[in-house]
């Protein structure tokens, strides 16, 4: 399935590859896209039971996810 | 494997704790250990084998970040520059956006042309001395292809684009286009509806490309098309009785290097990453051009006129 986030707090490309290097870490993601500008984080993963795992990985990097 | 040693080195390209935070994960994940990192000095320390550092070194880069002395990327060489205007005008593989956008413009150039000389056998015939607006509608026309080229080539690097980037795509898109637009309208309706032109394009564009880093961007663009709007104006006041027209010409042709450089620096400097799409169709550019090519003209010919103008 795939999902699209609203994450607050990217401002530059080191913000983007923060959340695709801690988010694609994840088992079962298998596709992740990062929108600075558009503030937006796009996930294909397998299994509905990893979305909470993903908005904790991208919370824990220090951005918020609405 | 030979021993762990401490490696000093210095960086361009970090700008903020996240960069400092992507650089450690790196090296972490490389086998090394980051003993001092710094964004501010670009500093970093590492421990590791020397065999480890060259991956490390090699992903750095990949992601923008630049050990200082490297000999891969010269700067400063003016034939890089023609190299790149060269590649754009034949289309090259690596400069694929700028090069629709640069056909586009050609596009929106003629576009604009011709609906400008429809406009004067319709509605600008009748106007007195409306022929002594020609050299400023030729600027009109300049400034709308110029700005909308620009503008969507920042665009097509706005993801991810880094801070001091993003700072400078603002503040270029502020100024120069504010700059342009407040010496058209400057010449040709005085300084108060001038500087009103020149601040409104300049503070838009400069606002709307430099948000792409954030609200830094986007005061930097602000700013830019603040001053640049009252200085556009203030400068065609200012020399409305020698050699105005000439003048602009040549400081058209400049602005034009301007944004040029722009361009061949959001290629140089981000250009390495793999998200360069242009997100603009044909219609839509050449129609924004037109549109901002009349509301120049019509601004220039039937606009409130201050006490002091060229026509």
């Amino acid at each position: 399935m795939e999902k699209t986030l609203s994450v607050k707090g990217m401002h530059c490309n080191s913000c983007r590859l923060l959340i695709e290097d801690a988010v694609g870490e994840i088992k079962g993601v298998e596709h992740v896209s990062v929108d600075v500008g558009k503030e937006r984080v796009q996930v294909r993963f397998s299994d509905e039971g990893l979305l909470p795992q993903i908005k904790q990985a991208i919370e824990k990097e220090g951005y918020r996810v609405e | 494997m030979s021993e762990a040693v401490v490696h000093r080195l210095e960086f361009t390209g970090m700008t903020c704790g996240s960069c400092e935070r992507i650089m450690e994960r790196i090296a972490e994940r490389n086998g090394a250990r980051v003993n001092e990192i710094d964004a501010d000095s670009g500093l970093v320390s590492l421990t590791c084998a020397p065999e480890k550092l060259s991956p490390i070194l090699e992903e750095f880069a990949r992601n923008g970040f630049r050990k200082k002395g490297s000999v891969e990327e010269p700067r400063g060489n003016p034939r890089r520059v023609l190299d790149y205007l060269g590649a754009l005008v034949s289309a090259a593989e690596h400069v694929q956006a700028e090069s629709i956008l640069f056909n586009y413009s050609l596009a929106g150039l003629m576009a604009s042309t011709l609906a400008l000389l429809v406009s004067y056998f319709l509605f600008f015939n009748g106007v007195p001395d409306v022929l002594a607006y020609f050299p400023f509608w030729v600027l009109a026309v300049l400034t709308s292809v110029s700005s909308v080229y620009s503008y969507y080539n920042a665009k097509c690097y706005s993801n991810g684009i880094s801070c001091t980037n993003g700072m400078m795509v603002g503040m270029i898109m502020g100024m120069i286009p504010g700059f342009m637009a407040g010496a058209i309208a400057g010449a040709t309706n005085g300084m108060f509806v001038g500087s009103l032109a020149g601040m409104a394009l300049g503070i838009i564009l400069g606002v709307k490309a430099g948000k792409t880093c954030g609200i830094m961007g986007a005061m930097e663009g602000a700013m830019a098309g603040l001053m640049a709007g009252i200085m556009g104006a203030m400068t065609s006041v200012m020399m409305l009785n020698d050699h105005l027209v000439a003048f602009l010409f040549i400081l058209f042709a400049l602005c034009g290097a301007l944004l040029l450089g722009m361009s061949y620096l959001l290629h140089r400097e981000e250009g390495q990453r793999d998200q360069t799409h242009v997100s603009v169709g044909l219609p839509r550019f050449a129609l924004l051009c037109v549109g901002l090519s009349l509301l120049l003209v019509v601004l220039m010919v039937y606009g409130p006129k201050g006490p002091l103008t060229f026509i």
